[in-house]
């Protein structure tokens, strides 16, 4: 056999070494075509010029202009407008509406000169697709509530329930209006499948431009839009990292669903401004009523009365002039301020030290922990890791009134199951206001004037009816205090100074087309 | 060897299965409703109950779990790995979605790992008890120490929100489709310089140590002081001959570190956004997302699988001592 040349491989080296780079090259390259990449190669590189929005978007993909995702009103009308910090709400894909008295039948008026993508013209029949596939048994979306949808023109359609709905037009207006002459041919049961959702074809202020897998969605101003056009051109999307991180390094302009401790650090940056989105939820501890400690109204006042919640907006970043309330509350309560609720329980530790004597709980060995007939008052306070913060200084306020707590941490999951179970002595969660799911019932208080009322204003779409039982319903809450309410739980947005327009009390989603880009402001922020 | 690998994969079955039902019973016995996930939303709004509970049943929630395994184990084996319940979307486009991008970062942080493990444990071999061989090792003791996502994050802070050298995340920038071929190369690289380092460099400190220590007792064997007698440059003496003695074993470790790494990269995918298989675990864990616990599981446990079967047959490809059969023991 031929000796091998010095230095050169043998075959199974050689072998072995185009396997390697083979797998590297694979390696490297993997993904590299971005299929789904519309506009690929066509037109001018894409210049992010000074009249572009950045936004990031966090633990979402190229379908958050989808309906699991957050940012559908960009490229979508919804039927009618956000909700404003009032309360009340806009025509926007509907012109105008009527109902009957009883609220069974609703007559709908679509807008007349709404244009999908591609220039079909929006029509009753879109409305009517739209809400029967969202509703449809194998979607599983949402309930259908309305027993008939009848087109009566074009334009027009009637909307007939069985019973007098509570959901409002307003709640529709989550269910996203499609164009029925592209998707009719789609298996509903795909619905969260179907490719449409990357590359939406809609009628809102802006279309889909274009998009890169995982990494953004551009979207710019939609030249057909019905309305005032956009003083911002482009929006982009940009999925995934850090919203710190990103902010930081100027990759995105707006982030939001920041945490507090984000927010207190973001407070130092003068590049950026902060902003509280509308309450969607209330912070609040859940005292099992199961449990004959916390039976006692006396009991659970003097420990509502022992928490300092100013101190706990300060602890979370909050601002200042929210309203601390006692009783179950909307966003546009909240957004009225502290003069739309009946008077809170001050923070009067010693009005609670002698609500717990006269209750019979009295510390009478002298270890800082109350007691009657023999036994402690002592127990355990189930929270997140996110409400450590709320726990320790809700530990501590106990502890100076003579109760003795005992924080636990537990996944959110594994909360929710535990009061569900009804295996917790009380717990920090979040209570969504319409209360329909059962947090006073799972507490285990009950009082029948309170579902009753609770019933009353749950079942009418009229904000007044709705009003006048609930400010009887507040009265009774407010003195029984079945929940302590902490404080509101709100989005928290922040956004370069560079960014004007942007308000407290609204959702990101809802803003975006009345924003505008001052450069100038942007340099103020940076002297 | 085609028969011993017949004969490893058929003897993987029984063990898969096993771990499918493990898996499958501590997921669904563990606390928590994977139902909580409609109560919180990304969409701003809670399902209504009723909707809820028609999902429960649609997904044979409300099934006994023997029955649910059964349903389950049933539709792995014609391909059907079920619907996510967060992106109620398939499992298995999610996962074909994420996998090449975890891959792409373990392949290439398992090159930079073999490259510069080997590379510096050579060199601290060869500069035995010198200030290289100190730096090199304490070094590699101090970047084994540090955790990945520490190192993650720092990296993050200095080289990109400071310097702005590279990217903060993503796999590539806003503009890739405006880009040239060569251009996109260039950028899917620079945005895997900072992942592909985390992720490779504690790996890579720990070659480093192994190489040396393997190699310095290689050299003290009599091939290499025949090799040295023969007249045979130094060079070509450690590089051609006591170093792919040395390295017998360190490839093996390779095929046992293939799950390991992939477990690894699940912090680092989260710090940089990386959209792959191990972020698409963690989520699924916090939401109680079964389907998708199970099907990455699942991977991961063939991939331990694969992995110990490359490591054995690695062994004896490398080493023409060695049977296939003794490859396990001689490993072990």
């Amino acid at each position: 056999m031929r000796p091998r040349p010095r230095g050169a491989l043998g075959s199974r080296s050689r072998l072995v070494l185009l396997g390697t780079a083979a797998v590297l090259s694979g390696a490297l390259l993997t993904g590299f075509g971005s299929s789904g990449c519309a506009g690929a190669g066509e037109g001018p590189a894409r210049d992010e010029g000074t009249n572009t929005l950045r936004i990031h978007v966090a633990g979402q993909d190229e379908r958050a202009l989808g309906p699991l995702g957050m940012y559908w009103f960009l490229t979508f009308l919804g039927l009618t407008s956000d909700l404003d910090v009032d309360g009340t709400y806009e025509p926007r894909l509907l012109a105008s509406w009527e109902h009957r008295g009883d609220y069974t039948e609703w007559i709908l008026h679509v807008r007349e000169g709404v244009r999908w993508g591609d220039r079909e013209p929006v029509t009753a029949e879109d409305v009517k697709y739209s809400l029967e596939l969202w509703t449809h048994p194998e979607v599983l979306y949402q309930r259908r509530y309305f027993e008939s949808l009848e087109i009566l023109d074009p334009h027009t359609l009637r909307m007939t329930f069985p019973e007098p709905p509570t959901a409002t037009l307003h709640d529709y207006s989550w269910l996203v209006i499609v164009p029925e002459h592209l998707l009719a041919a789609n298996a509903p049961e795909e619905l969260f499948s179907w490719p449409f959702w990357v590359e939406p074809v809609g009628n809102g202020p802006y279309r889909y431009a274009h998009h890169v897998p995982d990494v953004m969605t551009e979207l710019e101003a939609n030249p057909d839009y019905y309305g005032d056009a956009p003083a911002i051109g482009t929006v982009v999307l940009r999925y995934g990292g850090n919203a710190l991180t990103e902010l930081l390094a100027e990759n995105v302009d707006v982030a939001s669903g920041i945490s507090p401790g984000q927010a207190l650090r973001m407070r130092e940056e003068p590049r950026f401004r902060l902003y509280f989105g509308p309450v969607n939820r209330q912070v609040g501890v859940a005292w099992n009523h199961r449990l004959p400690l916390f039976r006692e109204t006396a009991v659970r006042r003097a420990l509502t009365m022992s928490i300092d919640r100013r101190e706990l907006l300060h602890l979370i970043g909050y601002p200042e002039e929210t309203p601390i309330v006692d009783v179950p509350a909307k966003a546009r309560h909240y957004a009225s301020g502290e003069d739309a609720f009946p008077r809170p329980l001050p923070f009067a530790p010693d009005s609670a030290r002698r609500l717990l004597a006269r209750a019979g709980w009295v510390d009478t060995n002298g270890d800082g922990v109350r007691e009657r007939n023999g036994r402690e008052i002592r127990f355990e306070l189930l929270a997140t890791a996110q409400m450590r913060g709320q726990a320790v200084a809700l530990q501590d306020r106990f502890a100076r009134v003579g109760v003795a707590v005992e924080i636990r941490l537990a996944e959110r999951t594994v909360l929710r199951d535990r009061i569900r179970e009804h295996d917790f002595d009380a717990a920090i969660k979040q209570f969504n206001y319409i209360e329909t799911y059962g947090d006073f019932p799972t507490t285990g208080y009950r009082n029948p004037e309170v579902s009753r009322l609770r019933h009353l204003a749950w079942s009418s779409v009229d904000p007044d009816t709705t009003d006048l039982h609930l400010s009887e319903l507040w009265e009774i809450v407010g003195r029984e205090i079945p929940i302590t309410y902490l404080h509101p739980d709100r989005q928290i947005l922040v956004a370069h100074r560079r960014v004007r327009g942007m308000r407290d009390h609204r959702e990101l989603s809802g803003l975006v087309e009345h924003l505008w880009i001052d450069e100038e402001e942007a340099e103020k922020g940076t002297r | 060897m085609i028969r011993y690998v017949a004969r490893r994969l058929l003897q993987a079955i029984p063990l898969l299965l096993g771990i499918a039902a493990i898996t499958f019973f501590i997921v669904h016995l563990a606390p928590g409703d994977p139902m909580d996930m409609f109560l919180q939303s990304s969409a701003r709004r809670e399902l209504d109950p009723e909707v809820i509970a028609m999902i429960r049943e649609k997904w044979g929630l409300n099934d006994p779990l023997h029955v649910q395994f059964f349903h389950w184990l049933g539709n792995v084996f014609t391909g059907d790995l079920g619907e996510s319940f967060r992106y109620r979307r398939p499992v298995a486009d999610l996962i074909w979605e994420r996998i090449p991008f975890t891959i792409q970062l373990t392949v290439l942080a398992l090159a930079f790992d073999a490259l510069v493990g080997i590379a510096l444990g050579v060199i601290s071999a060869v500069k035995q008890y010198t200030a290289t061989d100190k730096v090199v090792t304490l070094g590699s003791l101090a970047i084994y120490s540090v955790p990945g996502f520490w190192l993650a994050l720092m990296l993050v802070l200095v080289f990109s929100v400071h310097l702005g050298w590279f990217p903060t995340s993503q796999t590539r920038s806003l503009d890739y489709q405006f880009l040239s071929f060569w251009g996109k190369l260039g950028d899917r690289l620079w945005h895997l310089v900072l992942p592909v380092f985390v992720l490779g460099v504690a790996s890579a400190a720990s070659t480093a140590r192994y190489v040396r220590n393997r190699l310095l007792e290689v050299l003290s064997e009599d091939f290499v002081l025949a090799a040295r007698a023969r007249g045979l440059p130094e060079r070509t003496v450690i590089l051609g001959h006591a170093l792919r003695n040395a390295l017998i074993p360190v490839i093996t470790i390779y095929g046992l570190s293939l799950p390991f790494l992939l477990g690894g990269s699940v912090l680092i995918e989260e710090v940089f956004a990386w959209p792959g298989m191990g972020r698409l675990a963690v989520e699924a864990i916090g939401n109680r997302d079964y389907p998708v616990i199970l099907a990455t599981s699942m991977i991961a446990a063939v991939l331990v699988v694969l992995g110990n079967l490359l490591a054995d047959v690695a062994y004896a490809v490398a080493d023409p001592r060695v049977t296939y059969e003794s490859a396990r023991g001689a490993r072990e």
